[in-house]
């Protein structure tokens, strides 16, 4: 339990409680051949305070012009009422270890609720602003992570331990009252490569971007049109719309971890899959520009056209995004490692010294196997951000990494 | 039983630091000025506003020079690595995320800075009522500017002519006319104020406004840009309503700063600096390598033109048939570095609006005078006679070019082409371009205003 005021709050009075709770139960050989099973709830309770000067700003102080600094209207409009944002988080799971430890499972299903977000939508322009800071809407995080441990062999000189993780994740907006148009937040490249939008009733991480449409004589939408239409349906009608274009978020990922041991050789590797979530290859389309894509003079849907020719034109200055958003699905050899004890006889003058000794090979990044144009799907060009994480701008490549080490024990 | 305790300890401890922390939490606002802060000391707040709207103003206006030099074929801006600053302008300007749709928002700011600044004028109790009459005078005459350059990028879409006291609160868009009636009127009573403004004004100008610094000789800037609003008008009017217009153009060209036979750089600039905090000419040739000159600039000049001084020989940028490049060898001198001034509106435009009104007014001759003048002074070419303009096309064809060359990334050809219905003489670059009429309604604007559910809010040409 929390209680917290703060010089930030609208009402600076006022006590934001927080509680935690957290209970499990364990059964004790609830059945033969499992060892235990536990069942686990928790809830918890969490704010996040508004920033300084977002409960009063409304002036600001603006370029110099000829040694002098200038006043100007703060483009945040502060809000007296501002509270904290609050995260309600409840999580049930269990864990189960079945044939002497030799098979464990673990499953979560959670539910984050942010209410109250701190949102600083945008207003229309013409009110000379650029945003509001307001308490709204709430923002919901559902999904489950699932685990299977097991040792499939465990014998005097050879031993296999494997696990294997799965999560997926849905994040969704709602109740932002009508004040608050849909807006995209900071850090992307706008409609031409595509962004995520914080907009009621949709997935913070679906990507909205530039498509042609069909319009009738009255300019009214008939319907979108498919990828290229800009080329390949020159007879039509057509306009631009900011519509849902793909989703950044994975529809599942799954982790495969590894650890094999015989006599005194142990080798280990991470094995990670993504399946979905889309990529904009920012990448591609400058390497397209330049007539310099490695595939530039490849077959494309359009006889007079080489395929680079054909992207580049059909993306035609961002008026279909879809052009250069790619499936980031992967599998990755993220890490393997070899080790060797040396046995104590090869100590030498170090025996009696020494306790034990390690050689160690450890390699990263060794292998990717994806359909994906670009380096690494992975690579998001704002860093490791909550929203607008898919964007490829020319990347460094990931380097391959290798290590030797020695562990020596004293 | 030992929730219930713990619960009651909880409170005791609540209790207890509420009561000895209760003023630490008064944190005044020490980042960003405050209102309590402008209205102590209004007379330093109302300089520190002045400089906020020029500021502002100043803001956006390399772009928009740019801006209309692209749409306008006289410039464009070559950006190897974002190609957007191309295709934005040339091939997809009907795009409300595009680049094209910008010169939007800063606008609207500069017209709340304003607003603001009036409610300061109005608190300020240390001041004259000549003194605030002087501080309205200025205000109002940057609230017509400002909403002269917003219709001439939105024109046929028209838009708000107001600022909500709410931001949430949102104004309906209004017709072309109307947004050129509200910017004239605000010019008008600028005036009005000025006049009663007495000798001074009660904050400091800049150096772009060396010469126009007190209310009676900023009041003949206000009249400069109310003789260019006017011609505009005339320019987009028929009949006994175009002549109006340009007679009462040929009025306020009289109470103008115009000097025919005078320095043709005499005007209202605006400053740049490389000083710290200071903001530099966004379109200068010493550190805005990309910002080129449209090939047609030096092919379409006549033999001999002195105004091809405003740009230079380059080697040549962007191989023909890869990318957007539109292939080029012309190069800019017009804005030589950081801190090279750009006109607001200065004495050439002035004797060549003249020159317009007075063709369009029925005095041939003095239109001919004044071309003349900016013809062999400017231009170093030799005169033209009666017989060069004896017919409307070719008199456009005359007064175009010398506005062209004589104005050349000024900001003005593609707004000229435009009105006088010259669109398509603009030369298209390779087959994907097209020609903008206008700068569509950003897309968050469109958005902001379908949220309201309100038919009447929407936006013109909004999707």
């Amino acid at each position: 339990m929390r209680g917290d005021r703060s010089s930030a709050n609208g009402d600076r009075e006022k006590w934001f409680v927080y509680p935690r709770a957290s209970a499990s139960y364990l059964f004790d050989n609830p059945l033969p051949r499992i060892d235990n099973f536990k069942l686990r709830a928790a809830y918890g309770r969490t704010g996040n305070r508004p920033r300084y000067a977002d409960r009063d700003v409304t002036l600001a102080a603006s370029n110099n012009i000829e040694g002098r600094t200038t006043l100007v209207a703060a483009q945040v409009v502060g809000n007296p009422k501002i509270t904290p944002e609050t995260l309600n988080a409840t999580e049930f799971g269990f864990d189960a270890a079945l044939f002497r430890q030799r098979l464990t499972l673990e499953g979560t299903v959670y539910n984050r609720k942010i209410t109250d977000q701190l949102l600083q939508p945008v207003v229309a322009n013409t009110s000379g602003l650029s945003n509001l800071v307001v308490n709204a809407g709430e923002l919901s995080n559902k999904g489950y992570e699932a685990s299977i441990a097991a040792i499939p062999v465990q014998t005097g000189d050879f031993n296999w331990n494997t696990r294997v993780s799965y999560q997926s994740n849905k994040q969704e907006i709602k109740g932002l009252p009508t004040y608050v148009p849909p807006f995209a937040v900071g850090g992307s490249f706008g409609a031409s490569w595509g962004r995520n939008y914080i907009r009621a009733g949709s997935r913070t991480t679906a990507i909205w971007g530039n498509a042609p449409v069909e319009v009738d004589a009255s300019g009214k939408v008939v319907r979108i049109l498919p990828k290229g239409a800009w080329i390949t349906q020159p007879n039509v009608t057509k306009s631009v719309r900011d519509t849902i274009i793909g989703d950044a978020n994975p529809d599942y990922q799954m982790f495969f971890t590894n650890q094999l041991s015989y006599k005194r050789l142990g080798l280990s590797f991470l094995v990670d899959w993504r399946q979905g979530g889309d990529v904009a290859n920012m990448t591609h389309t400058l390497f397209d520009e330049g007539g310099q894509s490695r595939d530039y003079d490849a077959k494309s849907p359009v006889d007079s056209l080489s395929q680079g020719e054909y992207l580049y034109a059909a993306w035609r200055g961002g008026t279909d995004a879809r052009m250069y958003l790619e499936d980031g699905s992967f599998v990755k050899l993220r890490e393997v490692s070899l080790t060797l004890d040396i046995p104590a006889r090869y100590y030498g003058r170090l025996s009696g010294k020494v306790t034990n000794l390690r050689l160690q090979l450890l390699a990263r990044n060794l292998a990717t196997w994806t359909n994906y144009w670009g380096l690494d799907p992975e690579f998001n060009n704002f860093g490791n951000t909550n929203l607008n994480r898919f964007i490829d701008l020319a990347p460094y490549p990931p380097a391959k990494q290798f290590y030797f080490g020695f562990d020596v024990g004293f | 039983m030992r929730t219930v305790q713990t619960l009651g300890i909880a409170a005791l401890a609540f209790g207890a630091l509420a009561g000895c922390n209760a003023d630490r939490l008064k944190v005044p606002e020490l980042n960003n000025p405050t209102p309590e802060g402008v209205a102590s000391d209004p007379v330093v707040a109302l300089n520190l506003a002045a400089g906020g709207i020029i500021n502002r103003d100043r803001a956006d206006f390399g772009g928009q020079i740019l801006t209309n030099g692209i749409f306008g074929r006289e410039a464009y801006n070559y950006t190897p690595t974002e190609s957007r600053n191309t295709t934005g302008y040339l091939v997809n300007p009907e795009d409300p995320t595009s680049f094209g749709s910008g010169n939007f928002a800063g606008r609207w700011q500069t017209l709340k800075n304003i607003q603001n600044f009036y409610t300061i004028v109005d608190a300020a109790t240390t001041l004259t009522a000549t003194q605030k009459q002087a501080a309205i005078g200025f205000a109002k005459t940057f609230e017509g500017l400002t909403f002269l350059y917003y219709i001439s990028s939105r024109h046929n879409l028209g838009g708000p002519v107001e600022i909500p006291e709410a931001p949430t609160d949102i104004k309906p868009f209004v017709t072309r006319d109307s947004v050129y009636s509200v910017a004239l009127t605000r010019l008008n009573e600028g005036v009005t104020a000025l006049q009663a403004g007495g000798t001074t004004f009660p904050f400091q100008l800049t150096a772009g406004f060396t010469g126009f610094n007190t209310p009676a000789t900023y009041a003949r800037f206000n009249r400069a840009i109310a003789a260019r609003l006017l011609a505009y008008r005339g320019s987009l009017s028929t009949g006994a309503t175009r002549t109006q217009f340009y007679q009462q153009a040929l009025t306020a060209l009289a109470a103008s700063f115009i000097a025919p036979g005078g320095t043709l750089t005499t005007g209202v600039f605006q400053v740049f600096s490389t000083a710290a905090g200071d903001v530099a000419n966004p379109i200068n040739t010493a550190t805005s390598v990309n910002v080129l000159g449209h090939p047609s600039t030096t092919v379409d000049a006549t033999a001999g033109d002195q105004r091809l001084s405003k740009v230079k020989t380059i080697a040549q940028r962007n191989a023909p048939g890869t990318g957007n490049g539109i292939p080029t060898t012309v190069g800019w001198n017009r804005y030589a570095d950081q801190a090279t001034p750009i006109p607001i509106i200065r004495n050439e435009e002035l004797i060549l609006l003249r020159a317009e009104a007075r063709y369009f007014t029925g005095d041939q001759a003095g239109a001919l005078t004044d071309l003349n003048d900016i013809r062999t002074r400017s231009g170093g070419l030799p005169a033209l006679s009666a017989g060069d303009i004896d017919t409307e096309t070719k008199f456009l064809d005359r007064l175009l070019y010398e506005r062209r060359y004589s104005l050349l990334l000024e900001g003005h050809r593609w707004i000229d082409v435009r009105r006088f219905g010259r669109l398509n003489t603009l030369p298209l670059d390779l087959t994907t371009h097209v020609r903008a009429l206008q700068q569509v309604v950003p897309l968050a604007e469109c958005q902001a205003r379908d949220r309201t559910g309100e038919p009447s809010l929407k936006g013109t040409g909004c999707p």
